[in-house]
C-alpha cells in the first residue's frame, strides 16, 4: 500500500516539477509548483513524517506559493505573458548537465545503499512531539540561528524591495 | 519496493531543479526551480530519516524550510527591485558583471 | 688585555666610514657646494685612517695575532657557513693603513685636481665607494667577502676610468678594463668553488687549517686552485696575459690612476697571494708559475715603457712592471718582501702619478685658462724651473722607482732580487731565471724613469702650450699631497725591519726567511747599483740634451727603428687580440644576439604576455555576467566533485 502511494506520488512530483520548469507563463508554473509541493507533502505523509508533511503544506503552499502569485500579480502581467523562451544557456547544455548530475547522484545511491531496509520505527515517529524533543535538546543553537536568519531575511527583503523605488525617485 | 526509489526521485527532482536554474529565462521560474531543488533534498532527508528511524533528517528538513522561506522572501524582493530597474524579469538583462 | 677589551666593533667602521661618505656625497652632490663636497669626500677616508691607526696600535698591544669581527651570519646552507666578517691581522692592518693613508692624501689632492669639474660630486662618491670596497677586500674574513670587495673595486675602477663618459674613447677603455677583468674574475670564482669543494670552508683561517691536514694526494688540486686564483690576480693586477686593460685605464682622472691603478686596487692580487700564503707555500708549482709570470711581466712591461710618449702610459707600464716584481717576490715565497714592495710602490707610484697629474695640470691653454690635457712628453720639457715643487717630488718618486738608495724603492726591490739570487741553485732554475729577468727589468726601469724625468723637466720646451705657474700654485691641496707622498717615498724604506717582524705572524710556518749571504748581497747590490747608475747617467744625458740626436739615430737605423716601433706599438698585442679574440667574439655575440636574444628570450618574454592574454581571452567568456553561465560552471565543478566522490565510493575497499 505504502509502496504504491510512493510510486504514484513520486511520479506525480517528478511530472509536476518538469511542468514547472517548462512553462512559459509563470502563473502556470506557480500552479504546477503547488501540485508539486502537494505531492511531495503526500510523500512525506506516507513516509510517516506527519509533522513535516503538514509543515510543508503550510509553509510552501500556504505561504511561498501565495507569495509567488502575489509578486506575479504585482509585476506587469502582460509583459510576463509575452515572454518567449529563447534559451540562454541552451536547454541542450542544461539537459546534458542535469542528466549528468542525475547520473552521478545515482551512483552513491546505487552503490552506497545496497540494501536499505526500514528499521523498527518508534510509535510516535514523525510526530511533532518526537521531532521537537530531539530538536530542542540537540540543536538549540541552530534554532536560534534560524530565527535570526528569518528576521534578517525579513529586514533584507524589506530593504531590497525598496531599492528600485529609491532609484526611480532619484 | 525499497525506499531507494524515493532517493532516486529526490535526485531526479534535484536534477530537474538544476535544469530549470540553468535554462530558465524568467527569474520567477528560476526561483521556483530553486525551491524544487530544495524540496528534492528534503525528500531525500525524510527518506533517510525513515530508513534509519532517526529524527535528524526531519529536523534538517524543518531548517531547510526556514531557509527556503527566507530565500523566497529575499529572492522575490530582488525580483521586485530588478523589475523596477530594468522593467523586466529576464535574466539576460543582468550583465553588469560582464568581464 | 683580553678579547673583550679589544675594540672589535671598530673594525667594521674602517670600510663603513668611506661607505657613509659615498652615500652622503652621492645623495647630496647636487645640493652642496664643491668645497663642502670635497670636505665630505675626504672625511670618510681620513676618519677611516684614524680608526685604522687606532686599531693597528691596539692590535700591536694585543696578545692575539688576529681579531675577527662578525657583522652577521650571512649564508648558512648545509656545509656552507658564511658570515660577513672582517679580520684584522698585521697584514690587513698594514694594507688598511696604506689604503686609507695614501687614499686620504689622494682624496685631498683630488680637491685641487678636480676643481671646477662638473662631475666633482660624482667623482668623490666613486672614490669613496672605491676606498670602502678596497677595505672590504682587505679585511674580508673569507673568500666571498674578499670577492665582494674584489668585484666592488672592479666596478669602481670601471666607473672611474669611464668617468668622462662623454668621450667615447674613455668609455671604451672602461669597457675594456671591465671585460678583461671579467676573464680573471671568472677564474677566481671557479677557484672559490673548487676551494670550497676541497676544503669545505671558505674562511682563510679554515683554509689554512684544512691545508695543514690535507694529504699530499691533493697537491695537484691545490696547485690548480692556486693557479685559478692567480689567473684572477692577473686580471686585477694586470699581469700577462690580462695586463691589456691597465694602459688604457689611464683614461680616468690622474688621481684615480694614482689610487686605483697604481697604489691599491692593482695590488689586490698580490695581497690575495699573501693572504693565501698557506696555499701558495704548499703549491710550489703554482708559486713557480707566479714567480715566472711576474718576472716576465716585469721585463715585458718595462721594455714597452721605454718607448712610450704619453706620461701616464709610461707610468702605467711601470706599474705593471713593478707589480711583476711583487708577484716575483710572492712566487719565491718572500711574502714580506712582496708586501713591502707593495707598500713602497704605493708611496712612490702615487707620488709619481700625482706629480704627473700636476704636470698635466700645469700646462694651461693660454686662451682658455684650464688644463690643456697635454700628456705627450715629447711636447713637454724644461719644466723644472717653472714648477720646482713638482720637480722635487717627482724626483723623489722617480729615484725610488729606479731603486736608487736611499729611496724606499731600493729597500724593497733589492732584497727581492737578492733573495732570488740566493735561492737560485742553478742558473736555469726558476729563481735564477727570475733573478735574471728581474735584474734586466731593474735596468729598464732606470732607463724609462730617467727618460721620463729628462723629457719632462729638462731640455727645451718643445710644445705649443705653455705653463702657467699661477694656475698650478693656486692649489694647496695638490702641493700638500705631493709633499706628503714624496716624503713617504723618501723615507718609506726605513720601515723594512719593522714590517718584517710585524708581518711575521701572518705567514706562520709558511714563510721561510732566507738568510742572504754576504757575498750574494754584495754582488747583487753592486751589480744593480752600478748598472743603474751607469744607465741613469747615460739615459739622462741623451734625453736631456741629445734628444734630437737619439731620435735621428733611431729613425735612420732600421734595426733600432723596428725595435722602437715594436715596443712603441706594444708588440702589436692589442692588434693580435683584436683579430684573434675580439673579432670572433663579436661575431659570436652577434649570432647569440640574433638567436638567443631575439629568438629565444624575446620569444619567451613576449610569449608570456601573449599566453596570459590568450588565457584571459579564453577566460573572459566565463565572465559574461550571465547568471546561467555562472550556475553552469558551478554545476560543472559540483559534477567533478561528485565524480571523485563516486570514484571513491565505487572503488572503496569497504
Amino acid at each position: 500500500m505504502y509502496e504504491i502511494m510512493w510510486l504514484i506520488l513520486g511520479i506525480l512530483s517528478v511530472i509536476s516539477a518538469i511542468l514547472v520548469v517548462s512553462r512559459i507563463n509563470p502563473v502556470y508554473s506557480a500552479l504546477y509548483l503547488m501540485l508539486f509541493f502537494a505531492s511531495v507533502s503526500g510523500l512525506f505523509a506516507f513516509l510517516g513524517a506527519s509533522f513535516v508533511a503538514v509543515t510543508q503544506l503550510f509553509i510552501y503552499i500556504g505561504a511561498i506559493i501565495v507569495l509567488f502569485l502575489f509578486v506575479i500579480m504585482m509585476l506587469n502581467f502582460e509583459e510576463l505573458k509575452k515572454l518567449q523562451r529563447p534559451p540562454l544557456f541552451s536547454p541542450l547544455k542544461g539537459l546534458i548537465l542535469s542528466l549528468a548530475l542525475f547520473g552521478l547522484l545515482c551512483v552513491p545511491i546505487y552503490f552506497g545503499l545496497p540494501s536499505a531496509h526500514p528499521r523498527h520505527l518508534p510509535a510516535d515517529f514523525g510526530s511533532a512531539k518526537w521531532i521537537a524533543r530531539d530538536m530542542y535538546i540537540q540543536y538549540p543553537f541552530a534554532i536560534e540561528l534560524a530565527s535570526v536568519l528569518i528576521i534578517a531575511a525579513l529586514a533584507g527583503a524589506f530593504v531590497i524591495a525598496r531599492i528600485g523605488k529609491k532609484a526611480k525617485n532619484s | 519496493m525499497s525506499p531507494n526509489f524515493l532517493l532516486y526521485i529526490g535526485a531526479a527532482l534535484f536534477s530537474i531543479g538544476t535544469f530549470g536554474v540553468l535554462s530558465c529565462r524568467n527569474t520567477l521560474i528560476l526561483l521556483m526551480s530553486i525551491e524544487i531543488m530544495l524540496t528534492g533534498v528534503s525528500l531525500s532527508l525524510v527518506t533517510f530519516s525513515w530508513i534509519w528511524a532517526n529524527s535528524a533528517g526531519q529536523i534538517f528538513v524543518i531548517f531547510i524550510m526556514a531557509v527556503a522561506a527566507g530565500e523566497a522572501a529575499i529572492g522575490l524582493a530582488i525580483i521586485m527591485a530588478f523589475y523596477r530597474l530594468h522593467k523586466s524579469v529576464q535574466t539576460d538583462k543582468a550583465e553588469l558583471m560582464k568581464g | 688585555m683580553n678579547e673583550t677589551t679589544f675594540p672589535t666593533m671598530w673594525i667594521a667602521f674602517i670600510p663603513l666610514l668611506p661607505l657613509l661618505g659615498f652615500l652622503l656625497v652621492s645623495l647630496l652632490r647636487r645640493k652642496l657646494s664643491e668645497k663642502v663636497l670635497g670636505l665630505l669626500g675626504c672625511a670618510g677616508p681620513l676618519l677611516a685612517f684614524v680608526v685604522a691607526i687606532y686599531l693597528t696600535v691596539s692590535l700591536y698591544r694585543f696578545p692575539a695575532d688576529s681579531v675577527t669581527y662578525v657583522l652577521y651570519s650571512w649564508i648558512q646552507s648545509g656545509n656552507l657557513q658564511l658570515s660577513l666578517a672582517f679580520t684584522l691581522d698585521p697584514l690587513s692592518a698594514l694594507l688598511c693603513l696604506v689604503i686609507t693613508g695614501v687614499g686620504s692624501v689622494i682624496h685631498i689632492y683630488s680637491i685641487g685636481y678636480m676643481h671646477g669639474d662638473k662631475g666633482f660630486g660624482r667623482y668623490f662618491a666613486y672614490l669613496n665607494l672605491f676606498t670602502s670596497m678596497m677595505l672590504v677586500l682587505v679585511l674580508g674574513e673569507n673568500l666571498v667577502v674578499m670577492f665582494i670587495g674584489w668585484e666592488g673595486v672592479g666596478l669602481c675602477s670601471y666607473l672611474l676610468i669611464g668617468f668622462w663618459y662623454e668621450d667615447m674613447e674613455k668609455s671604451l677603455a672602461a669597457q675594456k678594463a671591465f671585460v678583461v677583468n671579467r676573464v680573471g674574475d671568472f677564474a677566481f670564482l671557479i677557484g672559490i668553488f673548487w676551494a670550497f669543494f676541497l676544503f669545505g670552508t671558505l674562511s682563510f683561517e679554515g683554509i689554512q687549517q684544512a691545508i695543514a691536514r690535507l694529504d699530499t694526494f691533493y697537491l695537484w688540486q691545490l696547485n690548480a686552485i692556486a693557479i685559478l686564483f692567480f689567473i684572477g690576480a692577473t686580471g686585477k693586477s694586470a699581469q700577462i696575459p690580462l695586463y691589456l686593460w691597465l694602459p688604457d685605464a689611464m683614461a680616468g682622472p690622474t688621481p684615480v690612476s694614482a689610487l686605483i691603478h697604481a697604489a691599491t686596487m692593482v695590488t689586490a692580487g698580490v695581497y690575495m697571494i699573501g693572504r693565501l700564503s698557506a696555499l701558495y707555500s704548499v703549491a710550489t708549482f703554482a708559486s713557480s708559475v707566479v714567480a715566472i709570470v711576474g718576472a716576465l711581466t716585469a721585463l715585458y712591461a718595462a721594455t714597452m715603457g721605454i718607448t712610450q710618449r704619453d706620461i701616464k702610459k709610461i707610468l702605467a707600464y711601470s706599474t705593471i712592471s713593478q707589480l711583476g716584481y711583487m708577484f716575483l717576490a710572492m712566487g719565491l715565497g718572500a711574502y714580506t718582501l712582496g708586501i713591502f714592495h707593495l707598500t713602497t710602490h704605493a708611496f712612490f707610484k702615487a707620488a709619481l702619478f700625482l706629480g704627473a697629474g700636476a704636470v698635466i695640470h700645469a700646462y694651461v691653454r693660454p686662451d682658455r685658462g684650464y688644463p690643456a690635457g697635454l700628456q705627450d712628453t715629447y711636447k713637454m720639457g724644461g719644466l723644472w724651473r717653472q714648477t720646482p715643487l713638482i720637480f722635487f717630488t717627482f724626483i723623489a718618486g722617480g729615484f725610488s722607482l729606479a731603486a736608487l738608495p736611499p729611496f724606499s724603492g731600493f729597500f724593497s726591490k733589492d732584497p727581492i732580487l737578492a733573495t732570488a739570487l740566493q735561492k737560485a741553485q742553478t742558473p736555469f732554475s726558476v729563481e735564477g731565471l727570475a733573478w735574471f729577468l728581474g735584474t734586466l727589468t731593474a735596468f729598464c726601469t732606470v732607463i724609462y724613469t730617467f727618460r721620463l724625468i729628462a723629457l719632462v723637466f729638462f731640455g727645451q720646451p718643445r710644445g705649443d702650450v705653455r705653463v702657467e705657474p699661477e694656475h698650478y700654485h693656486a692649489s694647496y691641496t695638490m702641493g700638500f699631497a705631493l709633499v706628503v707622498l714624496s716624503l713617504l717615498s723618501l723615507f718609506g724604506g726605513g720601515l723594512h725591519h719593522t714590517l718584517s717582524s710585524y708581518l711575521q705572524p701572518v705567514w706562520g710556518s709558511s714563510h721561510h726567511t732566507v738568510e742572504i749571504s754576504h757575498s750574494v748581497h754584495e754582488f747583487n747590490f753592486f751589480l744593480i747599483f752600478g748598472g743603474s747608475v751607469i744607465f741613469a747617467v747615460v739615459t739622462f744625458y741623451i734625453f736631456a740634451w741629445r734628444f734630437a740626436w737619439i731620435q735621428k739615430v733611431v729613425r735612420d737605423n732600421p734595426w733600432w727603428w723596428w725595435l722602437y716601433f715594436l715596443s712603441y706599438r706594444k708588440y702589436f698585442v692589442d692588434e693580435v687580440c683584436e683579430l684573434l679574440i675580439v673579432k670572433p667574439l663579436k661575431r659570436l655575440s652577434a649570432a647569440l644576439l640574433k638567436w638567443i636574444d631575439f629568438f629565444l628570450i624575446e620569444g619567451i618574454v613576449n610569449g608570456l604576455p601573449k599566453l596570459f592574454l590568450g588565457w584571459g581571452w579564453a577566460m573572459r567568456a566565463a565572465q559574461n555576467g550571465r547568471v546561467h553561465t555562472y550556475a553552469g560552471l558551478i554545476l560543472v565543478g559540483v559534477l567533478l566533485g561528485l565524480l571523485y566522490l563516486g570514484y571513491t565510493i565505487v572503488y572503496s575497499p569497504f
